[in-house]
């Protein structure tokens, strides 16, 4: 890939892959590792996209894995605990809403992000997660009703 | 809600300095990458020698396709082929090369199933070529991974069921091994010099040209380079094997009479 598209696609999907990966690992380092892995894949390994979407919907899924194997390699209670204290560190005091999010369940915040952020339907976010529309669904409900007691509003 | 999280997951974005960090990374690794494909195409590229030309004769029953599949990638739901050969020749040298083929091949099928079911994309495919010339028959299976190929090439008498050795290839079209070795060589050369070196210095070039040619002279052709009677009955030689760190090997099929690939292109 020549340098001209390589700062076109790093530009076009920073936003978008650094979300995903600070909503799943709630660290602003790991995250930053994690954007850097996405990008040096999909532009030193010439991967083809049929469309936009086809890329969008392929660069949130290999985040997603990515995250989901660093947590693995490194997921220990102290690492869960230090990972609570750089959430503390990281917020900011005006971000309540992001901040109750992030208290969720790995799995209930990156659907939160997709459903409420980006704006992906349930059956779109079916196949980007590979789970199922109902599976989905359920877990939507369930994080609207933890937010729900956490914020303490209607949404 | 929704809103309110929409305006604060607006105020977590990628730093400049972030993006900036990894474009530069992603350039150098891409710039280290096409200096590795220069000394690959260098030091991996072989030759094809056209030499007599006969008819081709297109035999059947002598092989077939022990694995022959459609994969589809679990992520752009495109197909990727798997097919992989197998040589229908009752003799102890065709029962070693199905294994081998089974072995080597199997595996990368067996990796390219354990992809979909991880939800993984599928990086390459498989699949083969065979042609019969009198009494030989060719198989040239290969392994794309990306745009790389990776080949295998396998000689076998279809009367007598015995292995085809190189020497025996290369005596057939009045060759030897040295012969060969000249003409890859200067072929090599050809390329190495007239390469576009791309965002490179004069001193860089030379340096990379030296380095490249020094290896290229120590090309070396023997019963393990991988020769093949194609479908006009020209004697290829597919390609050298060489390991480097990170970079494995890479392979071309060259018509060294008419110094073209025989498919493909150079990417410099």
């Amino acid at each position: 890939m020549n340098k001209k598209n390589v700062e076109k696609i790093v530009r076009k999907y920073a936003d978008l892959v650094y979300r995903v990966a600070y909503t799943i690992l709630k660290n602003k380092s790991d995250a930053e590792d994690i954007f850097q892995d996405v990008f040096m894949k999909v532009c030193t390994e010439n991967i083809s996209f049929m469309s936009e979407e086809h890329e969008k919907a392929w660069l949130i899924k290999v985040t997603k894995n990515k995250c989901l194997d660093f947590l693995k390699k490194s997921c220990n209670k102290n690492k869960e605990e230090l990972d609570e204290n750089l959430v503390k560190e990281e917020s900011n005091s005006n971000q309540y809403v992001v901040d109750e999010v992030m208290k969720l369940p790995e799995k209930y915040r990156v659907i939160i992000y997709l459903f409420y952020f980006e704006g992906y339907k349930i059956s779109e976010m079916s196949q980007i997660l590979e789970i199922n529309e109902s599976t989905i669904k359920s877990q939507l409900v369930k994080a609207r009703e933890l937010l729900k007691e956490s914020l303490r509003e209607e949404f | 809600m929704n809103k309110k999280y929409k305006e604060e997951m607006n105020e977590i974005y990628a730093s400049e300095e972030l993006i900036q960090n990894t474009i530069d990374k992603i350039n150098l690794k891409n710039r280290k990458t096409s200096f590795e494909v220069i000394k690959k195409v260098a030091l991996g590229t072989a030759a094809m020698l056209m030499l007599s030309v006969t008819t081709y004769a297109a035999v059947t029953g002598v092989f077939s396709s022990w694995i022959d599949k459609k994969l589809k990638d679990s992520i752009s739901g495109g197909l990727y082929t798997y097919r992989i050969p197998q040589i229908d020749i009752e003799s102890e040298d065709a029962e070693k090369m199905n294994e081998e083929i089974k072995e080597k091949y199997g595996e990368y099928y067996n990796e390219a199933i354990k992809h979909i079911e991880e939800g993984f994309s599928i990086t390459g495919e498989v699949d083969y070529k065979a042609y019969v010339n009198g009494d030989i028959l060719s198989v040239v299976a290969y392994r794309t991974v990306h745009d790389d190929v990776f080949y295998s090439t396998y000689n076998i008498n279809i009367n007598t069921g015995k292995k085809v050795e190189n020497k025996e290839l290369l005596e057939m079209k009045g060759l030897n091994e040295e012969m060969v070795e000249k003409e890859i060589i200067a072929y090599m050369e050809e390329i190495v010099k007239s390469a576009k070196y791309e965002e490179m210095t004069e001193s860089e070039i030379k340096e990379i040209q030296e380095y490249l040619l020094k290896e290229v002279y120590e090309t070396k052709i023997d019963e393990n380079s991988q020769f093949y009677l194609s479908n006009e009955n020209h004697l290829c030689v597919v390609a050298n094997e060489y390991v480097m760190a990170g970079a494995g090997k890479y392979e071309r099929l060259y018509d060294l009479e008419e110094h073209k690939l025989v498919e493909g292109q150079y990417n410099f």
